[in-house]
């Protein structure tokens, strides 16, 4: 009886094992970036980066700009510029401190990529914009302040 | 408050080279609602926002990430990379309702 309950132990492991793999080979380049939920969801500014990146130390640097006015009238639609001169970025991500989720934007970025984004964003109150930068072996980061006249996550 | 169902194929693109850099900018119609916002009536409305998105450049992946609901209603995005006049964008997203989307466009 021992055998046949490991045998068949065996048996569904090893089926899975390719299940597995037979979903991984069937979705390779064109896969969609990985949601992870754990960073996005995170509703504190410090669990969002620790979500993200783990606990790599982060590097406070002056090559990552962040181009944002510094009162914004109107918090439902803030412009805001990223660029860096950071070579070989992997991933950069977007993280407005004070909203209700403090992650935004999440980028990967392959070879030929030029790290220099504009987008629009909401800020539900004055809060600290920063930008983290992940290459092969460093994260770094980089933070600007900005004001709100008129929050944009509001409850109603 | 409507919400949209149907993600329909409204994303403005444009795509110029200068100098051997690309700069791509898109428009995308989505409500990027943030599941806190009450219609007239007091009911909640849910959360609908794109959640992710992936860049290609001649068929090959240059780019992808993810957005939630701190984007802006209407995303605005631009971003840019080598390229050369007549490279192939194609800029494909995906909602939480899993609503698929997608633009082409040529460099000019």
């Amino acid at each position: 009886m021992y055998q046949r309950r490991t045998f068949l132990k065996k048996l569904s492991d090893s089926s899975l094992y390719i299940l597995t793999l037979g979903a991984f080979l069937n979705h390779p380049l064109k896969g969609w970036a990985k949601w992870n939920q754990e960073a996005f969801q995170a509703k504190e500014f410090q669990k969002s980066v620790k979500a993200i990146y783990g606990s790599t130390p982060i590097e406070s640097t002056d090559q990552i700009k962040i181009e944002a006015p510094d009162v914004a009238e109107n918090g439902l639609s803030v412009p805001v510029s990223v660029s860096s001169s950071i070579k070989q970025i992997e991933n950069l991500s977007i993280f407005i401190e004070n909203n209700p989720l403090p992650l935004i934007a999440n980028y990967h970025l392959k070879e030929g990529m030029i790290p220099e984004f504009s987008l629009r964003v909401k800020v539900a109150k004055s809060s600290n914009i920063h930008v983290m930068v992940k290459t092969a072996d460093k994260l770094y980061g980089s933070t600007r302040k900005i004001q709100v006249t008129l929050g944009g996550c509001a409850e109603d | 408050m409507q919400k949209t169902k149907n993600m329909k194929k409204n994303i403005r693109i444009k795509a110029v080279e200068k100098s051997g850099i690309v700069t791509v900018k898109a428009l995308i119609k989505h409500p990027m609602e943030t599941g806190r916002r009450k219609d007239q009536e007091g009911n909640l409305i849910p959360m609908h926002h794109i959640s992710e998105f992936r860049v290609l450049v001649n068929g090959i992946k240059k780019m992808d990430g993810e957005w939630v609901t701190g984007i802006s209603k209407n995303p605005y995005m631009s971003f840019k990379f080598q390229g050369k006049k007549g490279d192939q964008i194609q800029i494909e997203l995906l909602d939480n309702l899993k609503q698929k989307s997608s633009v082409e466009t040529i460099v000019e």
